[in-house]
């Protein structure tokens, strides 16, 4: 569950979630990132 | 396709917590905190690696995804992953309460093990490559695919971070030539405890170098793929090089194993990020009888010499997995990891199980009415490990160690029923350390965050039953 207290969003920043939500929805709050794994090489062993 | 609805609950935990800043939310607030709904399309069938081209193959997400963080040295939440309409990339957020910060981001989330810092390896992540794993058509089980993504933000980003997810396994396409038999295969097992290479377990990424290595204090030696297929079955393995190395391949059948040893030839090394495809001829092959193990229904009838497997009376119950968790060959650090067996229960009895399941001989202990338990992997006495009066560690003593008084009622133990309807019964060391709330002197599995056998307080965490060889089989 989210901490509906104070929860700081920066080293300045604190204030409840519902403040910080009307004052800046997405700016403030989030960080997002777009993610992609690197391909696997293939190779050949043949039988053991 | 179709249309998921999925919700996230941030978790404000230490330095880092979780929410959701996806444009296409809902937001809302309930009385236990704000709510975020998002949208995420799921595939119609499980997409990982994608077609071979050239000598690659693309790996790609898979609808429900999740993420665990880190910060530094502190453990952070799950997040679920949102992937884009051709699955090569996807979202994920995260709220970040203090700068700068190091974010680690392990996927999948039941890959990720711990993270801290101590002497050894400053500030890491432990993550694990089961040995027990379920391939998938095309593709390794999600669970033996752990991927990393780091980002070292020096204060709050005002846009998109861009992570790239590196592979911390590497992996196997194995098919088998030449089976003796034409009968259905039950399961393939790598192993290589012969050798004593570690091939599974735990691993530590050390942050301070990206580097990462399996932890020496928790190896698997064993690799079961639950599989019917006995041609291009991939697995996810330990980053090793097996050349001239001795291992044996077990394919079980019913009614038992095929069992072959083969020598790897010079220059097989399993990289990182690479899918190695071999075969094994099995032509040759020695067949061994399965053996059956049964349910101790009373401690009375309990003898010297008896051969026993140590379960968990509650079912294993993860994402992708469901059974009963059996005490494994794979020790940790501080205790003894479960391996999960539904399919090795048959009418009540545990038939044929793998290897990786440890084995314990019983026998009389020199303390009166108290018994020791070999285990045949480690050749060593199973214990409430000596190391303080806070700990729930559980592990091995050596034959030597028994010489040591203390160390020789740490691996002593009662043994006496729990409840006559499930038969659990009651394992209790004789360790002479003074035993704290919460932890004890008594063997327990804990199902419920971690799939571990070790040692609790009387009653706490999951109980255990014993099942014994039956040797009229």
């Amino acid at each position: 569950m989210i901490n509906t207290k104070n929860i700081s969003v920066s080293k300045t920043y604190s204030k409840p979630w519902s403040e910080l939500l009307e004052a800046a929805p997405e700016a403030i709050l989030c960080i997002s990132g777009e993610g992609t794994i690197e391909p696997v090489d293939y190779e050949e062993w043949g039988p053991f | 396709m179709k249309t998921l609805f999925r919700s996230v609950f941030a978790l404000a935990v230490a330095a880092a917590a979780i929410c959701s800043c996806n444009k296409d939310l809902n937001e809302g607030t309930t009385n236990d905190g704000f709510k975020v709904d998002f949208i995420a399309q799921a595939p119609a069938t499980k997409a990982e690696f994608g077609a071979l081209s050239g000598n690659q193959m693309p790996v790609l997400w898979q609808a429900g995804d999740k993420v665990k963080l880190s910060v530094g040295a502190t453990a952070g939440g799950v997040v679920e992953v949102v992937p884009s309409s051709d699955f090569k990339s996807a979202t994920f957020s995260a709220e970040l309460t203090t700068f700068p910060a190091k974010v680690y981001a392990v996927c999948p989330a039941g890959a990720w093990v711990s993270t801290s810092n101590n002497k050894t390896y400053g500030d890491y992540v432990q993550y694990m490559i089961s040995s027990s794993q379920e391939p998938v058509a095309g593709s390794v089980d999600p669970l033996a695919m752990p991927v990393i993504a780091k980002a070292d933000l020096q204060d709050a980003p005002s846009s998109a971070v861009p992570v790239a997810f590196s592979h911390l396994a590497a992996f196997g396409k194995l098919s088998l030539t030449n089976l003796p038999s034409g009968a259905p295969v039950k399961g393939i097992t790598l192993d290589f405890s012969e050798a004593k290479v570690g091939i599974a377990g735990r691993f530590i990424y050390q942050q301070s170098d990206d580097t990462f290595f399996n932890n020496p204090n928790s190896m698997a030696y064993t690799i079961t793929l639950n599989t019917d297929q006995t041609e291009n079955v991939f697995f996810g393995i330990a980053p090793v090089d097996i050349s001239g190395t001795t291992f044996k391949i077990i394919v079980e059948v019913d009614g038992g194993n095929y069992i072959k040893s083969v020598t790897a030839p010079a220059g097989r090394e399993f990289k990182a990020g690479t899918v190695s495809a071999f075969s094994i001829n099995m032509s040759g092959a020695e067949f061994q009888k399965a053996k059956v193990y049964k349910l101790v229904t009373s401690v009375a009838s309990l003898a010297a010499g008896d051969e026993l497997i140590i379960s968990s009376v509650k079912e294993y119950n993860t994402d992708n997995i469901k059974g009963h968790a059996l005490l494994s060959t794979q020790v940790n650090t501080n205790n003894i990891q479960a391996t999960c067996c539904e399919d090795k229960f048959v009418g009540g009895d545990i038939v044929n199980p793998p290897v990786n399941v440890e084995v314990f001989t019983l026998s009389n202990s020199s303390i009166s009415g108290t018994w020791m338990l070999k285990g045949a992997s480690t050749e060593a006495y199973l214990a409430r490990q000596n190391s303080g009066p806070k700990k729930n560690y559980a592990g091995y003593y050596s034959e030597a160690d028994m010489a040591t008084e203390e160390l020789l009622k740490s691996a002593s133990w009662t043994i006496a029923e729990e409840d006559a309807t499930t038969h659990a019964v009651t394992m209790e060391s004789q360790c002479p350390l003074k035993f704290n709330s919460g932890y004890g002197g008594f063997l327990r599995t804990n199902l419920n965050n971690t799939y571990i056998f070790a040692c609790y307080g009387e009653g706490k965490q999951d109980p255990i039953c014993l099942y014994r060889l039956d040797k009229t089989n």
